[in-house]
């Protein structure tokens, strides 16, 4: 979906969570058990009518749940062949942490102050047994919401966030831990104007501080042979200035439209190392000083839409923006882990940037019960970066030797028909959309899809409101596979098969789709009690579509030849989760 | 599962070390099969039937090595016999040499050297004619820092499974060049004992490194020597070889193809960078060695 923003900019999906406010009456509860996760939220006044909190926290332990069902029922219990492997030292977990308080100083000035710290752990023995991975991230912001007058609004935003990563290696004696973080902190102020009742200026300005620790190793005993070893971090300063109106031409056009200005500057210390033209050799390498301005890189990004009312329940709009995203992710995995590193532009990985256009067309009919939307949008990527064959990331300071970059481009076409009001609800959403990249070293040159280019994605969903106490709902969902790249054929060296492979990303896999059904109960003694409470029993996957989530080529179990593997997670999953509210 | 089948490529597992000769290049063609029935032969050969692997030979190559050192050229011969193997305990000063009986040998597509003798800090070119194609690897022999010693360390097995040893290895490690490590053990049923490691963030001694725990399609398997009856099961051998950067980065991404996870944790999966020419596969690996033995323990 094509929206602007004025948060951080990403120039794909941008995820902009608002947490609620607690209430600022009474207290309330909402609890939640599950089969894989469990949470719970508290949330209440802290001074009457002043002051309020919310806090609440989820813990997933699906490693405990995995362990319990396929290690001591499936493979010990039911001696389940497919089981009888099964290792159940599996460690899937994570957790989650949000609180937020809201004080009201007076009708002009509120205070808000949030917090969230989550965390994961993963270790699967049939995934990756040498690795275990960790990851968390702590962020706080304090907003300062200020109303001058009836006209001008602003508010003061000061954050700081912190991302861990970490993987430990855990081969007996090579063993080591990998550790990598990233911190920001930023001041940023908003302002909306209403100038008169056509005009709606907005406006403001940031400055964001960016600190990288790339990556940096330290052995986890005395009898390991690593040495410890870190990569130089780096520091980099976040400038930023816009200012757009929101402008009601005629009762039937409206324009919002404005521009922003971004700057993004590398501050020593640093070393920057020269290479020769092939990107292959380092030819030199220049030192700065700390507090030394290494590279400047600043963008412009216009951006204009306009919506016109067709009708009272038709309108078309047309928009135009271009994005510029000075940090790289560099994502060595499929799944995007949070082992994945950002990383700042430098000399020769220069920021990435797109120009979207989109087309969109929005009706409402049957007094507003039914909504149409269809959009059509065009966008061109400049500056996407893609790895070299067995690149070497693992701690490596000329991250542009193992690195290729490119352009691209995305189009493609979206409608949804939403059902808002009655016993039955849903919608059905379909979306075609190509993506294509070239970048010069990949596939000679070619254009090709990257993992992630989903052609057809299709999703029903419905609910069902029977009477007071029961409802069913059901989820389909469909989506063309991704593409992956397989071997060619296989060779045999030193006596064992291995995999040789041609053209990158060369091969589709199939189609994913599934059914999900739920069926909620809700007590009738939910009305005359203070507590509300609800059952919801559920089933995953209903028909047992064994999707694939990994297909890969590998050894036999002689290691004579090769063969491919379709992995697929889940088959048909039962669950029961109670809700609770009081 | 069936890919398209191209045009079959020219494999070659070529080996030269400062250990006695002869030694051996493998030529064979790729297979663009996968998941085939075991049962199933590929070639009219007979001898086929000795091969341990199913890979096809090519027997009807020219094929000759360069001393860049010395300029002495040798032609390399087909060998249809068993052949011979020279192992130098490097600790203990033992020859291990040994007569191998040819079932792995025989037309499976070896080739040996006659006269070529391998000697650290040389350079070896190797030259292939085969079906009017020529195929060129140039690949340099490092000298191999002396072993100090290797001990077994008894570890209990867990539940169920043998105790086993776990081969740790003491040496010098010279700091002042960048220097790579291949480590190659006795065998272990459904194990490729084989292991590479860099200098990158070694100490200046490496104090009882384990370096070999082979990898495998079963992530329980090891080639570590187990015990039976409080005894090794089986002789055990440990060499370790130093090697050039393009032979480290060959063996990792022959290494890599291990890992289950089908790239899901690693970019995308792409062909070991090989130093043969003209899209042959395989690799010309010249290296030096240092070698250890420990012998069965079979007295009352």
């Amino acid at each position: 979906m094509f929206r602007f923003t004025r948060v951080h900019f990403r120039l794909s999906s941008i995820v902009d969570i608002t947490m609620k406010e607690g209430n600022y009456k009474k207290y309330a509860a909402n609890v939640g058990i599950g089969l894989l996760a469990s949470r719970l939220t508290l949330e209440g006044p802290i001074a009457k009518d002043k002051a309020s909190f919310i806090i609440s926290g989820r813990y997933s332990y699906a490693g405990e749940t995995l362990n319990l069902l396929a290690g001591k029922l499936g493979r010990d219990v039911l001696n389940i062949w497919e089981l009888r492997n099964f290792n159940d030292k599996n460690e899937i977990n994570f957790y989650d942490l949000n609180a937020k308080i809201n004080y009201r100083i007076n009708d002009k000035n509120h205070l808000y102050f949030s917090t969230y710290t989550g965390g994961d752990r993963f270790y699967s023995y049939s995934l990756n047994n040498d690795n275990s991975l960790n990851w968390g991230n702590t962020t706080s912001t304090l907003r300062w919401n200020h109303i001058f007058n009836s006209s001008l609004f602003s508010n003061f935003t000061g954050y700081y966030s912190n991302y861990n990563y970490s993987y430990s290696i855990n081969d007996d004696l090579k063993n080591f831990d990998w550790k990598s973080n990233i911190q920001e902190a930023g001041l940023k102020a908003d302002f909306t104007a209403y100038m008169n009742s056509s005009n709606h200026i907005k406006f403001g300005a940031a400055a964001v501080y960016h600190y990288f620790e790339p990556g940096r190793i330290m052995p986890r005993s005395d009898r390991s042979s690593i040495k410890p070893f870190a990569l130089s971090h780096k520091n980099a300063v976040e400038v930023s200035a816009y200012i757009s109106n929101e402008q009601k031409i005629t009762d039937r056009l409206s324009v919002d439209y404005g521009l922003r200005y971004a700057g993004f500057i590398n501050i020593g210390a640093d070393t920057v190392f020269q290479y020769n033209e092939e990107k292959t050799q380092v030819t030199g390498f220049k030192a700065y000083q700390s507090g030394e301005i290494v590279q400047v890189y600043q963008s412009l990004e216009p951006r204009i839409s306009a919506r016109y009312l067709l009708g009272k329940h038709n309108s078309v709009k047309l928009a135009y923006g271009r994005t510029t995203q000075f940090l790289h992710l560099l994502s060595n995995s499929a799944f995007g882990l949070p082992t994945d590193v950002w990383m700042p532009p430098d000399k020769d990985i220069r920021p990435q940037s797109s120009g979207q256009f989109v087309l969109g067309y929005y009706h409402s009919f049957n007094n507003n019960q039914y909504e149409f939307t269809s959009e059509v949008y065009y966008k061109n990527l400049q500056n996407i970066i893609d790895f070299k064959d067995n690149a070497n990331l693992f701690l490596n300071k000329h991250i542009v030797t193992q690195t290729l970059s490119g352009d691209g481009y995305a189009y493609g076409n979206e409608y949804m028909l939403e059902k808002k009001t009655g016993d039955l609800t849903g919608w059905i959403a379909y979306t075609f959309s190509k993506t294509q990249y070239q970048i010069d070293g990949v596939n000679n040159n070619d254009y090709f899809s990257p993992r992630w280019d989903i052609r057809h994605n299709l999703s029903i969903t419905g609910n069902y409101e029977f009477n007071r106490k029961w409802s069913v709902s059901g989820t389909f969902k469909f989506t063309s596979g991704g593409f992956v790249t397989v071997p060619e054929g296989s060779f045999v060296y030193n006596g064992v098969s291995f995999s040789y492979y041609s053209k990158r990303n060369g091969y589709q896999i199939e189609p994913y789709h599934r059914l999900d059904l739920s069926c909620t109960y809700k007590s009738p003694k939910n009305d005359a009690r203070k507590w509300k409470s609800e059952w919801v029993f559920g089933i995953y996957n209903v028909y047992e579509q064994k999707n694939i989530y990994i297909l890969f080529a590998r050894q036999n179990g002689d290691m004579t030849s090769s063969q491919f593997t379709k992995m697929y997670l889940f088959g048909i999953v039962p669950s029961i989760t109670y809700n609770l509210k009081f | 599962m069936q890919l398209k089948s191209n045009d079959l490529k020219l494999v070659v597992d070529a080996t030269i070390t400062n250990q006695s000769g002869p030694y051996y290049v493998r030529l064979t063609k790729s297979s663009a099969d996968f998941n085939i029935d075991t049962s199933v032969r590929h070639d009219n050969d007979t001898t086929y039937l000795y091969s341990y692997d199913r890979a096809i030979p090519v027997k009807d190559a020219e094929i000759y090595i360069t001393d860049n050192s010395t300029s002495f050229t040798d032609t390399l011969a087909p060998c249809s016999a068993g052949k011979w193997f020279h192992y130098k305990d490097s600790i203990h000063n033992v020859d291990y040499s040994r007569f191998e009986i040819p079932q792995k040998t025989i037309h499976t597509g070896y080739y040996e050297t006659s006269k070529l003798k391998g000697v650290a800090g040389h350079t070896y070119s190797m030259t292939i004619k085969w079906q009017n194609k020529e195929y060129h690897a140039t690949s340099y022999m490092p000298p191999v820092p002396p072993l100090d010693s290797v001990n077994l360390d008894f570890t209990e097995g867990a539940v169920g499974k043998p105790d086993y040893l776990i081969p740790l290895i003491y040496f010098r490690e010279p700091q002042n060049e960048r220097n790579y490590y291949l480590f190659i053990t006795q065998n272990a049923a459904y194990t490729w004992p084989y292991s590479v490691l860099s200098d990158e963030y070694l100490n200046d001694y490496v104090n009882g490194l384990d370096v070999c725990k082979g990898v495998s399609p079963y992530y329980w398997r090891t080639a570590y020597p187990y015990l039976a009856g409080g005894r090794m099961f089986n002789d055990y051998f440990i060499e370790m070889h130093s090697i050039t950067k393009e032979t480290y980065e060959y063996y990792k991404a022959l290494l890599q193809q291990f890992k289950t996870d089908g790239g899901g944790y690693s970019p995308s999966p792409a062909s070991p960078p090989t130093n043969l020419d003209n899209g042959a596969l395989g690799f010309f690996r010249t290296s030096a060695v240092e070698r250890v033995d420990f012998k069965q323990d079979r007295s009352e």
